[in-house]
């Protein structure tokens, strides 16, 4: 009686311990978690290009407003939209006219809410309607001169 | 008699509950004297933009003995941290890469995930350092 009473528990617990020790060694043979590490780094804008403006076209003589052309490079592997070209120098003329040079009367009008695109690596080319302006200061030798105007962009990724 | 049998059962309740999880840890076929081997991986990118579309190249290492088969490979991300400041990781989409690539005892092998560089992200992004972790789901090959 003993003996069979034995037998019983020792079934049970047999049957017991072994879906135990299956489940694990089951779990064990199924799935391998592994975990890394690494890291994304952005890369810093490059400072668009241009060259100076330029006047063409149009005659500047005092009193007159006159286009003023740019060509802006984006260096860049991403497209930038330029919205805003500034002065940013003195305005000189093109074959170093010193006389001219003291006194151009030539101001340019700073330029806001533009929406020109610059295609990734690409170069652009932009008309600024009016945005030259010569005044009655400019000084007689003057006549005839192309002038050079330094000017700033600044725009930003689409 | 009865307390004998009792403490024999739970000795061997615990005895195997151990070894169990000593082949959990193990997986699959490594030695039980290097419990805490798992598959790892690495793998980092740089040169992202607002708008970039990437793709990352993370490299899985099998420690094991055996083949593994690679199912998943998630990756998360952390805030970014630069000169300019903090960057959100919201601006990293990741891909959660799904698929089967076995790798063959102790050897390595490079999974591709794509990565995408939010167009919107902000000025404060440039030249930032995001954190990346990675968790690498892999079954014994049969």
């Amino acid at each position: 009686m003993t003996f069979r009473k034995f037998s019983k528990r020792a079934i049970v617990t047999s049957l017991f311990l072994g879906v135990v020790f299956a489940s694990t060694v089951a779990f064990a043979s199924w799935l391998a978690t592994g975990s890394g590490t690494g890291y994304a780094k952005a890369r810093s804008a490059v400072p668009l290009g241009t060259t100076s403006g330029s006047i063409g076209g149009s005659t500047l003589y005092p009193g007159a407003n006159a286009d003023v052309y740019i060509t802006i490079s984006n260096p860049n592997p991403y497209p930038v939209t330029v919205t805003s070209v500034t002065g940013n120098g003195t305005i000189v003329t093109g074959d170093s006219n010193s006389t001219c040079d003291a006194s151009t009367g030539v101001t340019f009008t700073d330029q806001t809410g533009l929406n020109i695109l610059v295609a990734a690596g690409g170069t652009q080319g932009a008309t600024l309607s009016g945005a030259a302006h010569m005044s009655g200061s400019s000084d007689n030798t003057c006549q005839g001169e192309t002038f050079n105007i330094p000017v700033s962009i600044s725009g930003s990724s689409n | 008699m009865k307390r004998i049998r009792t403490a024999i059962t739970a000795i061997s309740l615990i005895v195997l509950l151990a070894i169990g999880a000593a082949f959990a840890f193990a997986v699959p076929g490594s030695s039980a004297k290097k419990p805490s081997k798992h598959p790892t991986a690495k793998g980092n990118i740089t040169n992202l933009w607002p708008g970039a579309v990437s793709t990352m190249r993370v490299t899985v290492k099998n420690p094991y003995p055996k083949a593994i088969v690679v199912k998943n490979l998630k990756t998360k991300v952390g805030t970014g941290t630069s000169a300019l400041g903090t960057c959100s990781a919201s601006v990293l989409k990741i891909q959660v890469w799904k698929g089967k690539v076995t790798i063959k005892p102790r050897k390595s092998k490079a999974i591709l995930v794509k990565i995408t560089m939010a167009a919107s992200a902000p000025n404060t992004c440039q030249g930032t350092r995001f954190p990346l972790s990675y968790v690498v789901k892999a079954v014994p090959k049969k």
